[in-house]
């Protein structure tokens, strides 16, 4: 809250001027909420204050604690972002009041948007001066390409390394209490390319691997490890496709039974141009080992490996084998899918198989 | 580290060879009344706590009508003077042209349904059949605006409650989509809130749908988003690159359900006609929202825990049993779900007292969860539930009003 003391501000003498303008929900509403007096007046004095587009000192407290009693308001932030405009407020303490904000609601949509639009503000600094910003916070700068990092002079770079680096750290502690958080994973690949192609991206590998560490199966950082992998600017050559392989195959070795890095192999297969069949000796070496024989990631992978080489060679052998590894699943692996491997072993009929 | 090993916490693993232990799942009664009354209590008065949803409060409407209509009592539950003062409650919530005509460009991006916080005076009920709600004219602002989600939920709760839609403003409402959808095909949700995602997406399509009339639309743009979410796991992400998520997945599939026809098409299995130029191949392609359909359809299916979970990896969820169920049953596949631990899971999130369903077992019930319990239920069959339709996600009782009594509909069928 903005006031330290206990009297609400509609109580103090400079709101007096205010006509507050009361919600006017007819007769008999639908779903109908019970306001409280705190809310409901607070809301009186921002429909009175919005009416007018007042731009002052004290509307700008009041966004605040509207925003602080309902962030999913969708549009006092846009009011507040305009008076931070008007009256050229210093936008590092508006950072420090959304860090608080994001702790007490990290899943709200509109407060990790403000966060965006706030540095997406600050960095057009760095923009070429021919790129046109926004003159109300509306519309991201990052529409027209973002941050040419590589063209930027030492200074600026210095500037961008060190913004970067402390939205980075921003969100790595909001990943801390939730390394989930989609709105932070979200906001994490806005800000790696809005400030270009800068060396954060080597680092964010990094990084990924140690909450991989942390927890292998959390699957939003593999997520975004395919992000840095295939978005980055370190680009897709074969070294590190092949590095990327051998990572991944030593997290499966691991957790056979994780079914996020066998998504990710095969994203990654794929995105290279390489035939699935290249892991098949990968998954055969793994059958004996007893943490691996009952996972269902290894047995569907084995699947689609044979299916694709019945497909090819359209004999009875092969089309019997991949029926096997689907009978495996349905009976064996993974009963909770029976309906589903079976549907898919019926499938494998359509094959038609040269006599 | 204990996630970090399959040999520390695996189930299956630690067995060494032996099969999975057999599929035995608890099944608690179905607890019917007590959700009759949930909803009900709703739709008296929302605790203090919603006070937080009060911009979007036509969207806890609908949830509470359409629990009402699955459980196959809302036109009893609903007394015809509530019924008629809930109808203008939704429409003075409408924003629509000023009739004086100071109607501008700059109102363009303004109309749809707004939530009720604007201070707008209630528009007076004078009986006139052209009275739609709350005039834009030179005084408004962006702060007056409609919002894609509440539009939705407004129509959809208009249908259910049984309106013919005559007082909705269609051209404005077309035109203000045509202002929030970007050049990347996604949409923001209002002129003020420029977050895109698929999730106003679903919403512009259902509105498409429902005035039956898809110019506020750019199709291409939109499929070529709606693709270019797919994720290297094929399931769909809110926006590009971002991780598959049971949600936007069904936003995603249930907007291209609603566009229809060669929308749900499969770019992989798509092959080029014998008398097809590659240039008419390519344009066909183009109109395919699916890079891979049978990789979309594992994902989904893999993301049955006993109920579902939203992300690989997550727990289980309440809602997904319909957001995952919803898309697999638009690909016509809910019949490869295992309706028996759906089932016993949706049973156990029931709240024993109050009705509902919370999130998880004894979690506290939400008005949105306690929807899609119903809604997840609805799909597998369960007895005391209307059936659904998975791309309104509404019951086909009420996908069958928008068609034979909505005025957007009955002259054109």
């Amino acid at each position: 809250m903005s006031d330290q003391d206990d009297i609400p501000f509609y109580e103090k003498p400079e709101w007096a001027d205010i006509v507050p303008i009361p919600q006017d929900d007819g007769p008999n509403p639908l779903v109908p909420i019970a306001y409280t007096k705190e809310y409901s007046t607070t809301m009186d004095y921002f429909r009175a204050i919005c009416r007018t587009q007042e731009q002052s000192e004290r509307a700008l407290d009041l966004t605040k604690i509207v925003i602080e009693l309902s962030p999913s308001h969708y549009t006092v932030w846009h009011y507040r972002q305009t008076l931070l405009k008007a009256l050229n407020k210093d936008l590092s303490s508006e950072l420090d009041w959304i860090q608080y904000m994001i702790d007490e609601n990290p899943k709200s949509y509109q407060i990790w948007h403000h966060r965006q639009v706030i540095v997406d503000h600050i960095s057009a600094a760095l923009l070429p001066a021919d790129v046109p910003t926004s003159s109300t916070f509306s519309t991201l700068t990052t529409a027209s390409g973002g941050i040419p990092y590589n063209a930027l002079s030492e200074q600026q770079k210095e500037a961008a390394r060190e913004a970067v680096k402390v939205e980075l750290a921003f969100i790595a502690a909001a990943l801390e209490e939730d390394s989930k958080n989609y709105h932070a994973w979200s906001y994490r690949q806005w800000v790696l390319s809005h400030f270009g192609p800068g060396p954060w991206w080597a680092e964010e590998l990094e990084y990924i691997d140690k909450l991989l560490e942390t927890d292998i199966r959390n699957n939003s950082a593999w997520n975004q490890r395919f992000y840095a992998f295939t978005q980055g600017p370190l680009g897709l050559s074969q070294e590190n496709v092949e590095k990327e392989i051998k990572y991944t195959k030593t997290k499966i070795e691991r957790t056979p039974s994780n079914e996020s890095p066998w998504v990710y192999l095969g994203g990654v297969l794929r995105k290279a141009n390489h035939p699935m069949s290249e892991i098949k000796e990968f998954c055969e070496s793994l059958l004996p080992m007893p943490r691996a024989n009952f996972s269902p990631y290894l047995h569907s992978t084995l699947l689609e490996i044979y299916e694709e080489e019945a497909k090819a060679r359209r004999t009875i052998e092969s089309v019997t084998k991949a029926k096997e590894a689907a009978v495996m699943l349905a009976e064996k692996v993974d009963p909770i899918r029976a309906k589903y491997w079976n549907w898919r072993k019926g499938q494998l009929n359509n094959i038609s198989v040269e006599a | 580290m204990l996630n970090n090993d399959d040999t520390s916490t695996a189930t299956t693993e630690t067995t060494g060879g032996a099969p999975a232990p057999a599929l035995t799942v608890e099944q608690k009664p179905f607890e019917r009344e007590k959700h009759i009354q949930y909803f009900k209590r709703l739709l008296q008065m929302l605790p203090q706590q919603y006070s937080s949803h009060d911009t979007h409060r036509v969207i806890m409407g609908m949830y509470a009508i359409g629990g009402l209509e699955l459980l196959g009592v809302l036109d009893e539950t609903v007394s015809e003077a509530n019924r008629k003062d809930w109808i203008e409650w939704i429409y003075a919530q409408q924003r629509i042209p000023s009739i004086t005509g100071e109607d501008s460009d700059d109102h363009d991006a303004l109309y749809g349904f707004a939530g009720p916080f604007s201070g707008l005076p209630f528009p007076e009920n004078t009986g006139n059949q052209d009275k739609r709600g709350c005039e834009c004219g030179l005084h408004s602002t962006v702060y007056d605006s409609g919002h894609i989600t509440v539009t939705y939920a407004a129509l959809m709760a208009l249908v259910a409650l049984g309106d013919d839609l005559s007082r909705v403003a269609k051209e404005p409402i077309l035109r203000t989509l045509r202002r929030l959808q970007l050049p990347s095909g996604a949409f923001i949700p209002t002129t003020t809130d420029y977050q895109p995602d698929m999730r106003f997406v679903y919403c512009a399509a259902v509105i498409s749908h429902i005035l039956n009339d898809w110019s506020g639309m750019n199709r291409d743009t939109t499929l070529e988003f709606i693709r270019q979410c797919q994720s290297y796991d094929y399931g769909f992400g809110q926006n590009l690159h971002e991780e598959s998520h049971g949600g936007s997945t069904y936003c995603a599939i249930a907007s291209l359900g609603l566009m229809g026809g060669e929308a749900l098409g499969d770019q992989r299995t798509m092959v080029r006609g014998e008398n097809e130029d590659s240039a008419a191949f390519e344009k066909r392609k183009a109109r395919a929202g699916f890079i891979d359909k049978e990789a979309t359809r594992k994902w989904l299916i893999m993301r049955q825990t006993t109920g579902f979970q939203g992300r690989i990896n997550k727990p289980t969820d309440t809602c997904y049993s319909f957001w995952v169920g919803g898309s697999l049953a638009i690909l016509e596949s809910i019949d490869l779900v295992n309706e028996n631990c759906d089932r016993g899971y949706l049973m156990e999130t029931q709240h024993k007292a109050l009705g509902g369903f919370g999130k998880w077992a004894n979690t506290f019930p939400d008005a949105m969860h306690s929807y899609m319990g119903l809604a997840g239920l609805s799909l597998i069959g369960e007895p005391g539930l209307r059936p659904m339709d998975p791309l309104l996600n509404t019951s086909k009782r009420v996908q069958e009003r928008l068609y034979t009594q909505s005025v957007f509909w009955k002259t054109s069928a």
